[in-house]
C-alpha cells in the first residue's frame, strides 16, 4: 500500500462572507497525478494555497508527507516545488539565473546544483535561452521558465496550478508530456485546472470541485459512471415533428430528446446500440438525416450533470 | 462619449496616487511661497540680525561700538563658549558674532599693537558683509577723529552722530507694484504644475497607448477624430480642475490683491503653461511603458527644469551658459514673464510687448509638443511594431 | 546565504528604473548645481555702473560735493555709478522706463527713490549714506583742523582691516555645498525603492514570486534579512560613484575627512532602505499609489532639508524645529554640514545615532509586520 503523500481533511476558508472552501477533504497516494478539476472560482488555488500554508484557514486539518504542514516544516518544504498560475520569476535574473536561484533555495551543494539547473533547463526545452530576460520570451517560453523554477530540486510533490493558461499548442503538448515524464520519475503532483481535455489526458485520479466542496472523486471513467448519460448523439435533421420527438422519447435507454436550430440532440443511459436504434427508427419513419455524431460522455457532461453548469461560461 | 467616460475611469482609479502628489506639492508650494517671498528681505541692508558680542575689553569704546551695534540689530547675550557660539549659529539664534580682545580701546587709541577684531558670520548671511562695512565705518570715522585731535569722548559722540545720518528712500510708486506672495506663488507654480499634470494624465495616456487597446479602438466604429476629441475634452477637464484648485487656492488667501490686471495677466500666464504640461504629458503618454518611467521622467523634468529655468533660483542669478540652455525649455519663458509682470509699476501697450512674446513662445511650444505626439502616434499607427 | 545574497544584489543592481533614480538623477542634477552655481557667484561679485539719475533741486555746496563723489565714482578701475544729470521730470521718465535704477534728489540732503526694493538699491543707498555721514565728519574735522581733510577722506572710505574674519571650529562652508548636501542625502533617501520592491517580492499576498519563495525550505527572515543587506550594499555602490563624480569629475571638496563623509552616507543608505521597506510592510495598497507615496514623501523631506530652497531649514528651526530633528534628509544634510564647520564631533554624532535611532524603529516595525507568514488572503 503507497504511502499518502497529502491528506487535507475538512477543509473550510472564509473570506468575510463569501465561503470560497467548504469541508474540502482530499488524500493523495504516492505516484498519482490528482486532477483538481473546476470552474474559475471554485476554489482551486485557495486550496492549494490552504495547502501550502500560505492562506490561513479556518478549520481543518493538512498533512503532507504524514506530517501536519505549517509555515515552518522546512522538512516538508524541501521536498515541495510550486509552479503558479502567474509566472513567478525575477524580471532582472536571466532564464539560467533565475533556475539556479530557486534551485539553490532546495540544494546547497553547488555541484550538484549545476547538474540540477542545467537538467531542468533541457527538460523544459530552453536550452537556447539561458541569457535572456524573462521580458522576452513568448508566453509558452515563460511558462516553461516557470515550471522550470518549480522542479529542478527534483521534489517528491509537484503542485500546478493551471500551467498551460494562454499557452501555444506546441508548448501544452510538451508541457504535458514533460508531466508525465516527470511523474514516471516518481513525483506526485496535483494539478489543477479549468481544461478537462488535459485533465482527462494526464490525471490518474481527478476531483471535480465548485464553490469550494468535493463534488465528485475517481478516475475518469469511474466519473463518468457516475451520470446518467452513456451517450450523446446528435443529428442534423431538417425538420422533425412533435410525435416523433416523443416517439424518440420513448426508445430504450433515452432520457433527453432535443430539437433545435435543425439539430436533434438524444441523451441516452449506457447501452450497445443506441444509435443503431435511433437511425433505425429514423429510417423507418423516412426521416432524412445530415451529418450524426456520437460521442461518449466527457468529463463536463460530468460537471454538468452534477451541477447543472458547464465548465467553461 | 466612451473615450471620455473611460479617461475619467481612469483618472479616478489612479487618484490616490496623484492625490498624494497633489497634498504634498501644494504643501511645498505653500511653504516655498512663504518662505520665498520672506527672503527678499534680507537683500536690503538695513534687516536687523541677532547678534552675540563678546566684549572682553569693557571699555568706553567697547560699550559704544556695542552700542552702535545694538541700534541698529538685535544683541543676543551668550557665553563665550565655543561649543555654545557654534550651536547657536548653527541653529540661526545668531548670524554674526563679534569678539572685542582685551586692550582693544588702548590698542586702537594710541594705533600701537595690531590688535583686531574678530568675527564669525553665518556663510549665507549677506547682512553679515554689510555689518562688517558698518563696523569698519564706525571706526574709521572715529579714527579719523582721534587723528584730528580730538578728545576720545568727543570723538565718540561725533562718531555716532555722523553715523546716525541716512538717506530717505522712497519706493516710485505709492504702494508696492504687487503683494510679494503672490508672485512668489506663480514662480514655483510651473514645478508643481508640471508634476501633478503629467502624474494625473500621464497613465490615462499610457493606457489608451497601449499596443492591443489602441488596436481594438482603431479596429471601433469610433472615428479618430472623435476620440481625440474626447480624449481633449478629458484633458481640458481634469486639468482645469487641478489647475482651478490653485487659483482657488491663491486667490483665497490673498483675496484683497488678487483682483489687478498684473494678476490677471500672471493667472493668463499659467493658463498657457498648465497647456505646456498637458503636452508634455500627451506626448510622455506616446512612448512611456510603465508607471515607473513615468514616474521618474515626471520628477525629472519638474526637477531640471525649475532649477534651470529660474524657478529655484532667480533668473538674475544664473549665468549665462545655464540661460542659453534654459531658453530651449518653456518654464524659462513663463518665469520671465512672471518676472516682468513683478517689475511693472503699470501696464502699457508698449511695456506689454515682452509679456505678449513670452506668451507666443510659451504657446509655440504647446503647439509642439501636440505635434511631435501626434506625429508619434501617426507612426506607430501605420508602422507599428508587431 | 552567499548564494541568495548573489542574486538579491543581482537583482537590486540590474533594475533600470532603480539605477536612474539613485544614479543618473543626482549626477545630472549635480551637474546642473555646478555649472549654476558657478555662474551665480561671477554674478554677485559684478555690481558695476549701476545707471542712476541725479538731480539737483537746489544748488549748494550738499549738490557740489555729491556730484564729484559720484564723478569720481564713475572713473576708476571699476565704476560704480553711471550717472546722468537730469531735471527732475527726465529722472522720473528714465526710472519708468526701467532706463535707471534710482534717482538721487539733492538739495539740503540727499533723497532716493528706486523703483523696486533690492539689491541694487542697497547699494545706492550705501553710497549716498557713506556720502552723507563723510560728509558730517569732515564738516566737523574741517572746523578745527582743515589742514587734515583730505587724509580723513582717504582713511574714512580706505580700506579700513581691523576685523578679521574667524573660522569658529575649522573650514569654510561654501554656500553652496549645502546644495549638494541635499542631493547627496536625497540620494540616500530614494534607497527607498529597493526596500520597497524588496518586500513587494517577499510577502506572498503581493506576488506570485514572493508565494513562491515562501514556499521555499529557507527562513522568511533570513530572505528579509538578505535582502536588506543586498539593497545597502547596491546603493551604497550607487552612491560611491556619484560622490566619485562630484569629488573627481565636478571637483566639489567635501572637506576631506573622508571615513565619516562614508560613513555617513552608509548610514543614509541604511536609512532610505528601511523606510522603503517599512513603507512597503505596512501599506497594502497597490504598487502605484506606494509608487506615489515613496516619491513624494522622499522628494518632500527633502525639500525640508534645502534641495530646492536654501534657508528653509532655518525657517523650520524657527518655527517646528522637531522636524529638523527627526527629518532624515535633514539629519544627513547636518551631518554632513557639521563636518566640513565645526571641530569636533558631537553634533555630528548626535545626528548620525538620531539617524540610526529612526532606521532601527522602521525596521523593528518592518520586522513585525514580515514575520506573518500566513495570509488572510493573497
Amino acid at each position: 500500500m503507497k504511502p499518502t503523500v497529502v491528506k487535507v481533511e475538512n477543509l473550510v476558508k472564509r473570506y468575510k462572507e463569501l465561503l470560497a472552501v467548504d469541508h474540502f477533504s482530499l488524500n493523495i497516494i504516492e505516484g498519482e497525478i490528482l486532477g483538481l478539476l473546476g470552474p474559475n472560482g471554485s476554489g482551486k488555488t485557495t486550496t492549494i494555497n490552504c495547502l501550502l500554508s500560505l492562506l490561513q484557514y479556518d478549520k481543518g486539518a493538512i498533512e503532507i508527507f504524514g506530517k501536519p504542514m505549517s509555515p515552518d516544516r522546512y522538512d516538508l518544504k524541501q521536498d515541495i516545488g510550486i509552479i503558479s498560475q502567474n509566472v513567478a520569476v525575477f524580471e532582472e535574473l536571466t532564464v539560467y539565473e533565475n533556475v539556479d536561484y530557486f534551485c539553490g533555495l532546495y540544494i546547497k551543494d553547488k555541484l550538484k546544483r549545476k547538474d540540477l539547473v542545467n537538467e531542468a533547463i533541457g527538460f523544459v526545452g530552453l536550452n537556447d535561452y539561458l541569457k535572456f530576460y524573462p521580458s522576452k520570451l513568448s508566453g509558452g517560453l515563460s511558462r516553461r521558465l516557470n515550471i522550470a523554477c518549480g522542479i529542478a530540486h527534483k521534489p517528491k510533490l509537484i503542485i500546478m496550478d493551471e500551467p498551460t493558461v494562454a499557452v501555444d499548442p506546441q508548448s501544452r503538448n510538451r508541457i504535458l508530456k514533460g508531466i508525465q515524464t516527470l511523474n514516471q520519475n516518481g513525483a506526485t503532483i496535483i494539478y489543477t485546472s479549468h481544461y478537462m481535455e488535459e485533465v482527462e489526458q494526464i490525471c490518474s485520479r481527478i476531483i471535480i470541485m465548485d464553490k469550494g466542496r468535493n463534488l465528485a472523486e475517481g478516475t475518469t471513467e469511474e466519473l463518468k459512471l457516475m451520470i446518467k448519460t452513456g451517450e450523446t448523439i446528435r443529428i442534423e435533421l431538417l425538420d422533425l415533428s412533435k410525435e416523433h420527438i416523443e416517439n424518440i422519447k420513448m426508445l430504450k435507454h433515452v432520457f433527453s430528446v432535443v430539437f433545435e436550430d435543425s439539430l436533434l440532440t438524444v441523451r441516452c443511459r449506457r447501452g450497445s446500440h443506441n444509435l443503431v436504434t435511433l437511425l433505425n427508427y429514423l429510417h423507418e419513419h423516412d426521416i432524412n438525416c445530415g451529418r450524426v455524431f456520437s460521442e461518449l460522455p466527457t468529463l463536463n457532461d460530468v460537471f454538468l450533470e452534477i451541477t447543472g453548469k458547464q465548465l467553461r461560461d | 462619449m466612451p473615450v471620455f467616460k473611460c479617461f475619467g475611469k481612469i483618472v479616478k482609479k489612479n487618484k490616490v496616487s496623484f492625490m498624494i502628489y497633489i497634498v504634498i506639492f501644494v504643501a511645498v508650494l505653500i511653504i516655498f511661497t512663504k518662505v520665498g517671498s520672506s527672503n527678499t528681505d534680507t537683500l536690503f541692508s538695513d534687516a536687523a540680525v541677532p547678534i552675540a558680542i563678546i566684549d572682553q575689553d569693557g571699555s568706553a569704546l567697547s560699550e559704544a561700538l556695542t552700542a552702535y551695534i545694538g541700534e541698529r540689530h538685535q544683541l543676543i547675550d551668550l557665553e563665550n563658549d565655543s561649543e555654545a557660539l557654534q550651536d547657536a549659529l548653527f541653529f540661526r539664534e545668531i548670524e554674526y558674532i563679534l569678539w572685542i580682545p582685551d586692550g582693544f580701546e588702548k590698542a586702537f587709541v594710541s594705533e600701537g599693537d595690531n590688535l583686531k577684531l574678530e568675527n564669525t558670520k553665518l556663510p549665507d548671511s549677506t547682512s553679515g558683509i554689510y555689518i562688517d562695512q558698518q563696523i569698519d565705518r564706525y571706526l574709521a570715522t572715529l579714527r579719523a577723529y582721534l587723528n584730528s585731535e580730538f578728545e576720545f569722548s568727543d570723538a565718540l559722540s561725533s562718531t555716532e552722530k555722523d553715523l546716525a545720518l541716512s538717506t530717505t528712500v522712497e519706493l516710485s510708486t505709492g504702494e508696492q507694484a504687487e503683494v510679494s506672495t503672490i508672485s512668489f506663488f506663480f514662480q514655483y507654480l510651473p514645478y508643481v504644475l508640471i508634476a501633478v499634470i503629467i502624474s494625473a494624465l500621464g497613465p490615462v495616456f499610457m493606457e489608451f497607448n497601449k499596443k492591443e487597446l489602441a488596436r481594438r479602438t482603431e479596429a471601433s466604429s469610433l472615428s479618430l477624430k472623435s476620440k481625440n476629441m474626447q480624449m481633449a475634452l478629458g484633458c481640458i477637464v481634469v486639468s482645469l480642475i487641478l489647475w482651478g484648485l490653485f487659483m482657488i487656492a491663491i486667490t483665497v488667501s490673498n483675496i484683497n490683491d488678487i483682483f489687478t490686471l498684473t494678476s490677471a495677466l500672471r493667472i493668463f500666464n499659467s493658463l498657457i503653461f498648465l497647456i505646456i504640461s498637458i503636452g508634455i504629458a500627451f506626448l510622455l503618454g506616446q512612448f512611456l511603458k510603465n508607471s515607473e518611467s513615468l514616474n521618474f521622467i515626471t520628477n525629472c523634468i519638474a526637477l531640471g527644469m525649475s532649477f534651470v529655468c529660474g524657478i529655484f533660483i532667480p533668473q538674475e542669478l544664473l549665468g549665462s551658459g545655464i540661460l542659453f540652455i534654459a531658453k530651449f525649455l518653456p518654464a524659462y519663458w513663463y518665469i520671465r514673464n512672471n518676472n516682468i509682470l513683478t517689475g511693472m509699476t503699470s501696464i502699457t501697450v508698449a511695456n506689454i510687448q515682452p509679456y505678449l512674446q513670452g506668451i507666443l513662445i510659451q504657446s509655440a511650444f504647446a503647439v509642439a509638443f501636440f505635434i511631435v505626439a501626434l506625429v508619434i502616434s501617426r507612426q506607430k499607427k501605420f508602422h507599428p511594431v508587431v | 546565504m552567499l548564494h541568495s545574497f548573489k542574486y538579491a544584489f543581482l537583482c537590486s543592481i540590474r533594475n533600470k528604473s532603480q539605477l536612474f533614480w539613485t544614479l543618473l538623477f543626482p549626477i545630472i542634477l549635480g551637474t546642473f548645481f555646478h555649472f549654476g552655481f558657478n555662474s551665480i557667484i561671477e554674478n554677485t561679485e559684478n555690481f558695476s555702473q549701476i545707471p542712476v539719475a541725479i538731480v539737483t533741486l537746489t544748488e549748494g555746496e550738499t549738490s557740489e560735493t555729491f556730484i564729484e563723489v559720484a564723478e569720481q565714482l564713475v572713473s576708476g578701475e571699476t565704476p560704480l555709478l553711471n550717472p546722468q544729470f537730469v531735471d527732475s521730470q527726465q529722472a522720473e521718465k528714465l526710472l519708468e522706463n526701467e532706463e535707471i535704477d534710482g534717482i538721487f534728489y539733492i538739495d539740503d540732503s540727499i533723497r532716493l527713490v528706486v523703483a523696486e526694493e533690492g539689491l541694487r538699491s542697497s547699494i545706492l543707498k550705501q553710497i549716498s549714506d557713506s556720502y552723507l555721514q563723510t560728509f558730517s565728519t569732515v564738516a566737523a574735522i574741517a572746523q578745527t583742523r582743515p589742514d587734515l581733510v583730505t587724509q580723513v577722506i582717504e582713511d574714512i572710505n580706505g580700506e579700513f582691516q581691523i576685523n578679521r574674519e574667524v573660522i569658529l571650529g575649522k573650514g569654510e562652508t561654501d554656500t553652496f555645498l549645502n546644495y549638494f548636501y541635499a542631493l547627496i542625502a536625497m540620494q540616500c533617501l530614494f534607497a527607498c525603492y529597493q526596500g520597497f520592491y524588496r518586500v513587494v517580492n517577499i510577502q506572498a499576498n503581493m506576488s506570485s514570486l514572493a508565494a513562491r519563495r515562501c514556499v521555499s525550505p529557507v527562513k522568511k527572515m533570513h530572505m528579509v534579512l538578505v535582502d536588506f543587506i543586498a539593497s545597502i550594499c547596491t546603493q551604497f555602490v550607487l552612491l560611491l560613484i556619484v560622490l566619485a563624480y562630484f569629488v573627481f569629475i565636478l571637483g566639489i571638496n567635501f572637506s576631506g575627512q573622508w571615513g565619516f563623509v562614508l560613513l555617513t552616507s552608509f548610514v543614509g543608505c541604511i536609512v532610505g532602505v528601511s523606510y522603503g521597506t517599512f513603507i512597503g510592510s505596512v501599506l497594502k495598497s497597490s504598487k502605484r499609489t506606494a509608487e506615489g507615496l515613496l516619491t513624494g514623501l522622499s522628494l518632500f523631506l527633502c525639500f525640508l532639508s534645502g534641495l530646492m530652497l536654501q534657508n528653509i531649514k532655518n525657517v523650520i528651526e524657527n518655527y517646528a524645529p522637531i522636524i529638523n530633528r527627526i527629518n532624515p534628509a535633514a539629519l544627513l544634510t547636518d551631518a554632513f554640514y557639521s563636518l566640513t564647520v565645526y571641530d569636533n564631533y558631537s553634533r555630528y554624532m548626535h545626528n548620525i545615532i538620531s539617524l540610526l535611532i529612526i532606521a532601527a524603529i522602521f525596521c523593528t516595525v518592518s520586522i513585525l509586520n514580515l514575520r506573518r507568514k500566513r495570509y488572510a488572503s493573497i
